[in-house]
């Protein structure tokens, strides 16, 4: 025997439990997992048991006592308002997982995982998967309700009940187990995943990217500085016709309606300052442009 | 479009997926406890107890390949609750017993033999008897080993080299009174 063979022989190594054994162990962690009690926990709640009702006899005894006296008027409480979550309340799991309830839905984050409510309400709520893994269970919703979950790569909205989300360093990645699930990616085109489908949604590899952010750059350096605005201008249209939602897409928006300006394309300058104003609605931009738009004659 | 792996279907709640891994593991989970020094019974109830907390704490095991070493240390830990539970009755029942119908075998003579190992491994300090199951039987890398037990790398391999010496020393003395092919495969 060799210390690369090891020093237990082989008949351990490959010993194995009687299959009866193995049938049992799998069969009773089943039926214990699904929650049917072991033989402790019968005697535990057995126990308590027994005290709940010597407790319930001692209860009845006293009121039965208290109820002899005439009582004092009690002031009414007002009913307690309906509990309401804020938004943009954040759920972090930080060493342990973490079970929340959102309105009648459920999610469970994976430890080191956190969830923000964006938008909406419980019952009809925008999330943001900030961190790690989270796995939802989504309940039938009712007309105009709708349960979305955003990532940086993509926005998850539910057409079904259940489905995890796990966010990597560049990707998303989607696995649905029961109902279907629509995804509309940052980039590409929107999937909808079937029970048992998984679809990974990655940002473009860093060079790609950078590759991109350059030309963009670029084509602002040149608004900025009055120089070859069409080409400016062909540019920031390439990209925004290669990525309508990239990540620089807000940028050569705003930077395509001002070029057109510049050179004199009033008309289509209007229409592009008002598809910004549309998409980007909160953008402190979107006021600026607001502000043109309403001063320009159209 | 990829297929959703076990893992994740177990983690999802998918109950047909939660019986084949009970399936898959339990027998090898009982292998490992009765290793680690308990009875047949013990090792059936403290496989149970592992799959059971599996179950409950499923969402810390983050993907299948590191699995077998995720469910050794449950076992780990189960198994030490359980010879805790069992020092009474060692205490009462004295010496060390071997209970013989914990396995199966194809073969008659393997019967034996494997008491014979079991013994020799029982008889060592419970650290070398735990570092050989690690590496020779569950098939732990020596950096899993030094993960789990909170030790250098380094002492995962010399406490590896002496139990692996001590295991010999013992399976050497006993072995003149075994007979059949499997001992000369070993020796």
């Amino acid at each position: 025997m060799s210390d690369e063979h090891g020093a237990l022989p082989p008949v351990l190594r490959r010993a194995s439990a009687p299959a009866e054994v193995q049938r049992r162990i799998a069969e009773r962690a089943f039926a214990r997992m699904r929650g049917g009690p072991s033989a402790r926990r019968r005697w535990l709640w057995g126990g308590v048991g027994l005290a709940g009702a010597a407790a319930a006899v001692l209860l009845v005894l006293w009121l039965a006592g208290a109820w002899s006296r005439p009582a004092p008027e009690r002031p009414r409480l007002a009913r307690e308002p309906e509990k309401t979550v804020p938004a943009s309340t954040e759920w972090v799991a930080r060493k342990a997982p973490r079970a929340i309830a959102i309105g009648p839905h459920r999610a469970e984050l994976a430890p080191g995982s956190g969830l923000r409510l964006e938008k909406g309400t419980p019952r009809s709520p925008r999330l943001r998967l900030t961190r790690g893994r989270a796995l939802f269970s989504v309940k039938p919703l009712h007309e105009g309700n709708t349960f979305e979950v955003q990532t940086p790569q993509a926005r998850v909205s539910v057409l079904g009940t259940r489905f995890s989300v796990v966010l990597d360093r560049r990707c998303t990645r989607v696995s649905v187990f029961a109902g279907r699930v629509r995804v509309t990616p940052a980039r590409g085109e929107v999937r909808t995943l079937e029970p048992g489908q998984q679809g990974s949604f990655c940002e473009p590899p860093p060079s790609e990217l950078d590759q991109a952010g350059r030309e963009v750059r670029r084509a602002i350096s040149l608004i900025n500085r009055g120089e070859e605005l069409s080409e400016a201008e062909a540019i920031l249209t390439r990209y925004l016709a290669g990525a309508p939602s990239g990540t620089y897409a807000e940028e050569a928006h705003y930077f395509l309606v001002l070029v057109k300006r510049r050179l004199g394309k009033q008309r289509e300058a209007v229409a592009q300052a008002q598809t910004f104003v549309e998409r980007f609605p909160n953008a402190p931009r979107a006021a600026t442009l607001r502000r043109w738009l309403e001063k320009e004659p159209h | 479009m990829e297929q959703i792996n076990l893992l994740d279907r177990c983690k999802a709640g998918d109950e047909a997926a939660w019986r084949e891994l009970f399936a898959r593991r339990a027998g090898q989970i009982y292998h490992w406890a009765v290793l680690l020094g308990l009875g047949p019974a013990d090792a059936e109830d403290a496989a149970q107890e592992v799959l059971v907390i599996a179950a409950r704490r499923i969402q810390s095991c983050t993907t299948e390949e590191v699995m077998t070493s995720w469910l050794y240390q449950i076992t780990r830990r189960v198994a030490s609750n359980q010879r805790q539970k069992r020092w009474l009755q060692r205490w009462i029942g004295g010496g060390f017993t071997m209970d013989e119908g914990a396995f199966v075998h194809a073969q008659s003579g393997d019967r034996t033999l494997e008491l014979t190992a079991r013994r020799c491994l029982a008889q060592l300090p419970r650290e070398q008897a735990e570092i050989l199951v690690m590496r020779e039987v569950v098939g732990l890398s020596q950096k899993d080993c030094a993960r789990i037990l909170g030790v250098p790398q380094g002492t995962v391999a010399s406490r590896l080299r002496r139990a692996q010496r001590a295991f010999r020393e013992r399976w050497g003395e006993d072995a003149p009174r075994l007979a059949g092919r499997e001992l000369e495969e070993t020796r």
